[in-house]
């Protein structure tokens, strides 16, 4: 029997932003382009395969809030580099489905009615600009955190995630660190692992540093292992951090 | 008698350098010398993140 899930629990992450709590619906499409090789005499349309995209739509609440919905989405639209989205799926748990994306803000709309709440809209054109094989310029894969905020004394490694089995063809991971109040400098990675024992680590993140808010995407060649987890230290001695990290194997 | 198997690694830092693993909860850097006891975690050898440094030893306890 299918498992579905539903939609009040997606979250929105853009570059250091958790813009969840602005938004009410986001949509995600992927395409391919196809060019018509029908030819006289034909009685059948023919295509042949051309290009792949994505696009991320979202809709929801206006708000002037600093590091809020209208002052993010004006300042990504037309912003030199390409924002970094993860879209959580379901339940804010590690293992949770999520879509991880390298997207330009190709519209951003406000509507004031006059007997309602003012409402926004943005629209999203996936590149994959670092991330070559990015298929569609995003994909899909899981969460390797629950997003949710951790003391310095309680960082470490977070529970692992089961793919079954191993891949072969690398991925993508992302980071977003958008509340943190460490007092140090703080390592974030994604280990892998054949076993669930023994761990290598698969990418190393840019340092996060003391108090610091960003985002990243890193991307890997070859194989993955059935294993994921994500894993933080820090040398400060006071504070705590929220990050949400993604994976997704090509 | 049991005889435990023990081999001697030393970890790489996996195809950046950089690298660390992580076995029975001790963390290793590139250059750090690694024992190994079995095979469960001989996928860090296959996979680049340790080559060998020497022959295999044998610890045994009467």
């Amino acid at each position: 029997m299918p498992t579905f899930i539903h939609g009040k629990n997606t979250a929105v992450y853009i570059d250091e932003f958790d813009l969840s709590s602005y938004f009410n619906d986001v949509s995600v499409t992927l395409d391919n382009d196809t060019a018509e090789t029908t030819a006289f005499g034909d009685t059948n349309k023919s295509f042949i395969l051309g290009t792949r995209g994505g696009t991320l739509s979202m809709s929801g609440m206006w708000a002037a809030d600093t590091d809020g919905s209208d002052e993010e989405l004006q300042a990504l639209l037309g912003n030199a580099t390409t924002p970094i989205l993860t879209i959580r799926q379901g339940a804010a748990a590690i293992g949770s489905r999520a879509i991880i994306a390298q997207a330009n803000e190709t519209n951003y709309a406000i509507s004031n009615p006059v007997a309602d709440v003012s409402t926004i809209s943005a629209d999203f054109e996936c590149t994959p600009n670092q991330v070559s094989n990015l298929t569609f310029a995003l994909a899909g894969g899981v969460q390797l955190t629950a997003g949710a905020s951790i003391a310095h004394g309680s960082l470490g490694d977070l529970s692992s995630v089961d793919n079954a089995a191993s891949s072969a063809n690398g991925g993508a991971g992302t980071l977003h660190v958008p509340t943190n109040t460490v007092g140090g400098n703080t390592t974030i990675k994604i280990q892998h692992s054949a076993n669930n024992s023994s761990w290598a680590d698969l990418i190393s993140f840019t340092v996060v540093g003391s108090s610091a808010k960003t985002s990243e995407i890193k991307a890997v060649s070859g194989t993955v292992n059935r294993y994921l987890r994500a894993t933080a230290s820090t040398a400060g001695s006071s504070g705590s951090i929220t990050f949400m990290v993604a994976f997704a194997r090509f | 008698m049991t005889e435990v198997r023990m081999s001697k690694y030393i970890a790489t830092g996996g195809a950046t350098g950089e690298a660390d693993i992580e076995i029975a909860g001790k963390t290793y850097s590139a250059g750090d010398t690694v024992e190994l006891v079995g095979k469960k975690d001989l996928w860090l050898v296959e996979q680049g993140y340790l080559k060998a440094t020497s022959k295999q030893t044998s610890k045994g306890d009467k």
